[in-house]
């Protein structure tokens, strides 16, 4: 019940941190020098022409009376109109932010399947042969620039294997399944559609290593440090001096102490894969998030950089949220 | 003489370290009878912590490593027994407590959930039948509120509470030998008293025979029936208590016994001149010749054999009469 109050408490605050980050990326966009409605109409157009497209977008009206119009909208959950192609923002999102979503849940899948037995692996084995495979695993990984990887991958996987697609979320051929959560892997399977959901997963393969690996490096890491720290402790000699066997020893002493810094990684990692892996959905052709804001940036369509910022801030809010919540559940000493 | 419940005979354990291997415990030999206390003392970084983990064989390995001797525990070799029937001994036979109840209970588990899981790691138990255990040794260990303590985190005891319910958890299956490695170091001294109180209560209630390791005389002095010294990775003298206390043979016991506070009198602190030899290149003959005010040439050339020189009192020393050589 108090983890209950703890997370509504939780929310409440978050409202006052989405409004800070709201009027913080409303200056610093509009600070860009550089006017958007110059950019949609050319540098050949009247001044005339110019003005039409300002007083259209509201542009012309000050900044402090142009933010509260953004608040305005976005109580009723109007996000206003792109710039760029005249779309509802939320439009736009709904279309970008499942796709940035499943790749980033995929790669989490990925980095958290692997990394984790990987650094235990590597921390119960300490100085054998898993964990210096391990170490040369991880070093790659940190140490690889995810558009060479991308690159790589493609060249191998693609191009001269061609076992896996190399862009989009589909063939291009194929129409997505019918829209539930907007993640093609789950609506695949939803509407029991298995080739689709071949399909899906194939064309996640590549992407989601890509974006993962450098994070699953990271990951592995973590796991094996901590989970040495663990096996060191006190407890862990006891539960071996109680006669209890390796798997115990290891799986739930040890285990389960080692967590807490890997959510606190994990949680950042999330975050961080939200916010847009740019390079990644650009080498892979993911129509995400990441390619979106970079375009917005690009023309300086205020209202989609708000969005995204709005989603991306909301989502990194989210995530610390579950990672602190967790952490309740992983240690008893924490009480909120 | 009856058959000892454990003898450990010519045990010697090494460490890989970085400037060599360090000789811990250099054909180090003991025994303890059916339910009887025995200490084990001497000074941090003599082996004596080392010796008792030897028992139970969790040397972290590397870098320690077992070298030989024989460690005979109710009739069978602890150290020629497959891994699974030792881990069966584990907390069952044997079992140990440690020096820091703050750190040896997990801290992300209830009290309930690590008792209860030793006792079903042994027995065929059902959860209930475990919790009724748990009560029942909590309740030994005169913890108030058994059932409260069980549903705890670690965390939500205090210190003293801590080792015994560490000590409830160790003796719920009953096992024939307790390793105590230091138990009551970490608590302030009424703690101390009171756990040392238990531990002799459920000795001579349930038969236990306990190991008992510490650097401290008094305690030796206030619950042992035998005690063997421990200097330097060998056990240079074992003798019944009051034997060690009134006709201490070696003359690094002596010294233990004199650096006891309050007995060099004047409120003097007597302390054994020099410091212990590195484990890594011992010297050769007896390792105390450096520190000892009667050294002659014998203790420089050779390692003195454990003598009887009364009945149940053996001295590893050349310079004690009937001592040193075979």
């Amino acid at each position: 019940m108090r983890i209950l109050a703890y997370t509504f408490r939780r929310l409440l605050a978050a409202i006052p941190v989405l409004l800070g980050v709201s009027v913080l990326a409303f200056l610093i966009s509009h600070a860009i020098p550089g006017d958007p409605a110059r950019l949609i109409v050319g540098p050949k157009a009247s001044k005339e022409a110019v003005e039409a497209i300002r007083k259209e977008h509201g542009l012309d009206r000050p900044l402090p009376v142009q933010y509260l119009h953004f608040l305005g909208g976005l109580l009723t959950g109007d996000l206003g109109r792109s710039i760029r192609n005249h779309r509802p923002v939320t439009e736009d999102l709904a279309d970008y932010f499942p796709a940035t979503l499943e790749l980033t849940l995929a790669s989490l899948v990925l980095c958290l399947s692997v990394g984790i037995p990987l650094g235990i692996l590597a921390a119960v084995r300490r100085n054998r042969f898993a964990d210096h495979a391990a170490r040369v695993v991880s070093v790659v990984g940190v140490s690889t620039p995810v558009f060479w990887l991308g690159l790589m991958l493609l060249l191998l996987f693609y191009r001269h294997l061609s076992w896996l697609p190399g862009s989009g979320r589909l063939d291009v051929t194929s129409a997505p399944p019918a829209g539930v959560t907007g993640l093609y892997v789950v609506d695949a399977v939803l509407a029991g559609n298995w080739p689709l959901l071949r399909e899906a997963v194939s064309h996640l393969i590549l992407p989601a290593f890509c974006l993962s690996y450098v994070y699953l490096a990271i990951i592995t890491r973590i796991v094996r440090s901590s989970m040495i720290a663990v096996l060191g402790q006190d407890y862990i000699t006891t539960a071996r001096a109680n006669g209890l066997s390796a798997g115990r020893v290891v799986f739930k002493h040890a285990f389960k102490n080692s967590l807490i810094p890997t959510v606190t990684i994990v949680g950042l990692s999330l975050g961080e894969l939200l916010g847009g892996a740019i390079l990644t959905e650009t080498i892979f052709a993911w129509p995400g998030m990441g390619k979106y804001v970079v375009d917005s940036v690009n023309a300086l369509d205020f209202p989609a950089i708000m969005g995204f910022t709005l989603v991306a801030s909301t989502a990194y809010v989210a995530i610390n949220l579950g990672v602190d919540v967790l952490y309740a559940f992983l240690n008893p000493r924490i009480r909120y | 003489m009856p058959t000892p419940l454990l003898h450990v005979r010519d045990l010697s354990v090494s460490f890989a370290t970085y400037q060599g291997r360090a000789m811990v415990l250099d054909r180090a030999s003991l025994s303890v009878n059916r339910g009887e206390i025995m200490g084990l003392v001497g000074e941090t970084g003599c082996g004596k912590s080392v010796l008792s983990r030897a028992v139970l064989r969790i040397i972290p390995s590397p870098p320690g490593r077992i070298d030989g001797g024989e460690i005979v525990f109710e009739g069978r070799d602890l150290l020629t027994l497959p891994k699974k029937a030792m881990r069966a001994l584990r907390g069952d036979r044997i079992s140990m407590i440690f020096q820091e109840p703050m750190s040896s209970l997990n801290p992300v588990y209830t009290v309930g959930n690590q008792m209860r899981e030793v006792i079903r790691a042994h027995r065929e138990v059902s959860r209930a039948e475990a919790q009724a255990v748990c009560l029942e040794m909590l309740e030994a260990v005169r913890l108030p509120e058994p059932g409260t303590v069980l549903a705890a985190y670690p965390h939500e005891l205090s210190g003293g509470m801590r080792q015994r319910v560490m000590i409830a958890m160790e003796l719920s299956c009953r096992p024939a030998l307790l390793l105590a490695d230091e138990p009551t170091t970490a608590l302030d001294v009424t703690v101390q008293g009171q756990i040392l109180a238990i531990l002799a209560e459920l000795s001579a209630r349930e038969g236990l025979s306990i190991l008992l390791v510490t650097h401290d005389m008094g305690v030796v002095a206030q619950i042992c029936s035998r005690v063997a010294v421990m200097y330097a990775g060998q056990v240079v003298e074992v003798a019944d208590v009051e034997s060690l206390f009134a006709r201490p043979a070696h003359p690094y016991t002596r010294g233990l016994i004199a650096s006891i506070p309050g007995r060099a009198g004047e409120g003097d602190l007597y302390a054994i001149p020099g410091s212990v030899p590195s484990p890594i290149d011992p010297p050769p003959g007896c390792r105390f010749h450096s520190r000892c005010t009667q050294s002659g040439p014998d203790c420089r050339r050779a390692v003195p054999e454990m003598v009887l020189v009364a009945p149940d009192h053996a001295v590893a020393c050349h310079q004690c009469p009937g001592g040193g050589r075979p």
